[in-house]
């Protein structure tokens, strides 16, 4: 591809390469705290809910992204009372994977049934980068906002609930609410952005970012400042590379982020 | 007569059925109170009911208005992955605080200035017991809670927490120890709440009385030791062959 040939394929991608950077951004925040937690299947069950709830809204012929956000308020508040119930006899992860299932299993029905195209099986999994609007751009740039504000104003209070969520209780910290307004975030991010990411890249962004990071950085603020640096590399990297060698969008970027691992394990081992 | 800090009336502590199921206790400022009896029995379910943290199933607990409490958590309930301070550790205990002290003062208070910039996930478990100690000291409290402090620690940890928590008293603070561990209820202890949730039993008072109650041994069954320790009886097990007086 010549210098002229690219630059004009660059401008072309300039939405979808916005979109991937501003998603990566709150999901691979978001990625630390749930590698932390040992959550990442939670993460992977609500993107799953925004997906079938998307399907559901094309099958329903209503707005994607509201059903993308019902479906996922409806799969918090069910793992919320889960949780609050005592968690029954079965271990959460056996939990994460019905729902897992079941949302994806949803999901292609309602595919199946929908006469309208616009969304397929295809995009469920890697999303539709390139059709993505300046609208769709500047609606994911509100939501990242409102994070921002959110997670400026509760930085402290999430870390102390992640850290010691009993003692956060005890001392008469509202550990419910805390996090349900962290879950909450989360949701209102993959709602908004699953239909252009897809499933496969929004696990990517909430996984391999913070997985490096956490190898790479030795103190709380570098692991978030670091995986959101990998994140938003990896988004263009992958988004070039995909211009480049005729590559599909959301694939070259999850492969763009898989990159640094190894580097991250080979420098976490030479410092132990 | 000293100030009365928590007062339960006809309480029923558990989650769905009652472990206890009608409990009256008065814990009043200055007191060092060993809570003990099996696992399982409900005493961390307890020490919820009594901080507010769940409520009750059935009748009242009053607190002292006011009160500032410091929480030790058993560790293994601590997500200590987070690439954490110690310095951070701290702060974080006294978030809800106003005017919190500086971290380096409470650290200084427990000889642990020199690891402020540590990483809390690289310290051994009884560096770790220590700085939850010291963050729960951050927030000044009225009353300390320490839920099995000593579990998973090494001996010189063990000596150095028990050595804190009777220097604490001296000082004042109202000191709340959970343990199921008999070893633990050292002379310094002033008053015993056993509890048993698996059979609904409980016995609660200063520690002469429990120790002559002849509930205590048909609580118990046999194997219960009652031995002086610097001129006050200690309870301790008859030898089980573990030589650590766990409950059985």
């Amino acid at each position: 591809m010549m210098g002229g040939e690219f630059l004009e394929t660059l401008s072309f991608v300039k939405w979808p390469l916005l979109v991937a950077v501003l998603s990566s951004l709150p999901l691979s925040y978001y990625g630390v705290y749930l590698v932390e937690r040992r959550m990442v299947f939670v993460s992977v069950t609500l993107a799953q809910a925004a997906v079938c709830g998307a399907a559901a809204a094309f099958f329903f012929s209503f707005e994607p992204r509201l059903g993308a956000l019902a479906f996922v308020a409806v799969v918090i508040a069910l793992l919320a009372g889960w949780h609050r119930a005592g968690r029954g006899s079965l271990p959460e992860d056996t939990v994460l994977g019905i729902f897992y299932v079941i949302l994806g299993g949803l999901a292609v029905v309602f595919l199946s049934k929908t006469v309208q195209g616009g969304l397929d099986e295809t995009t469920l999994l890697f999303g539709s980068l390139l059709g993505v609007t300046p609208a769709d751009a500047g609606l994911l740039g509100g939501v990242v906002a409102l994070l921002v504000v959110v997670h400026l104003w509760g930085y402290r209070r999430f870390l102390a609930v992640t850290f010691d969520p009993e003692t956060s209780a005890v001392l008469g910290m509202p550990v419910s609410g805390i996090e349900l307004l962290f879950f909450a975030g989360l949701g209102l991010v993959l709602s908004v952005a699953i239909a252009q990411i897809g499933v496969l890249l929004s696990f990517a962004y909430l996984v391999l970012p913070a997985a490096a990071a956490r190898s790479f950085g030795s103190r709380t603020r570098s692991v978030f400042l670091l995986a959101v640096i990998i994140a938003v590399a990896g988004s263009v990297a992958g988004t070039l590379a995909s211009i480049r060698w005729d590559l599909p969008t959301g694939a070259a970027i999850c492969l763009a982020l898989a990159l640094p691992l190894p580097i991250a394990e080979i420098w976490r081992h030479r410092r132990l | 007569m000293a100030e009365t800090l928590f007062q339960l009336e006809g309480v029923a502590i558990g989650y769905r059925r009652p472990l206890i199921s009608s409990l009256v206790l008065g814990i009043a400022r200055g007191e060092f109170w060993g809570i003990f009896g099996p696992n399982g029995a409900g005493k961390t379910t307890f020490i919820k009911v009594l901080l507010g943290a769940l409520k009750p199933l059935a009748g009242t607990v009053r607190r002292a208005p006011g009160l500032r409490l410091g929480y030790v958590p058993q560790l293994n309930s601590v997500r200590d992955s987070l690439p954490l301070t110690v310095r951070q550790v701290i702060e974080l205990g006294a978030l809800d605080l106003r005017n919190p002290p500086a971290a380096t003062e409470t650290l200084e208070r427990v000889n642990l200035a020199h690891m402020a910039k540590e990483r809390f996930s690289d310290l051994s478990g009884g560096q770790r017991q220590r700085v939850m100690i010291a963050r729960a000291l951050h927030r000044r409290p009225d009353v300390l809670i320490l839920d099995e402090p000593t579990n998973g620690v090494d001996i010189p940890t063990r000596h150095t927490v028990t050595g804190l928590m009777a220097r604490l008293h001296g000082e004042g603070v109202t000191l709340l120890l959970i343990t199921h561990l008999l070893a633990e209820i050292g002379p310094e202890v002033s008053h015993f709440f056993w509890l048993d949730g698996r059979r609904d039993l409980c016995l609660a008072g200063p520690r002469e009385e429990i120790l002559k109650s002849p509930k205590l041994e048909e609580a118990y069954g046999a194997g219960l030791r009652i031995i002086n320790v610097d001129g006050k009886p200690v309870l301790t097990w008859a030898d089980n062959g573990q030589g650590n007086g766990e409950v059985q």
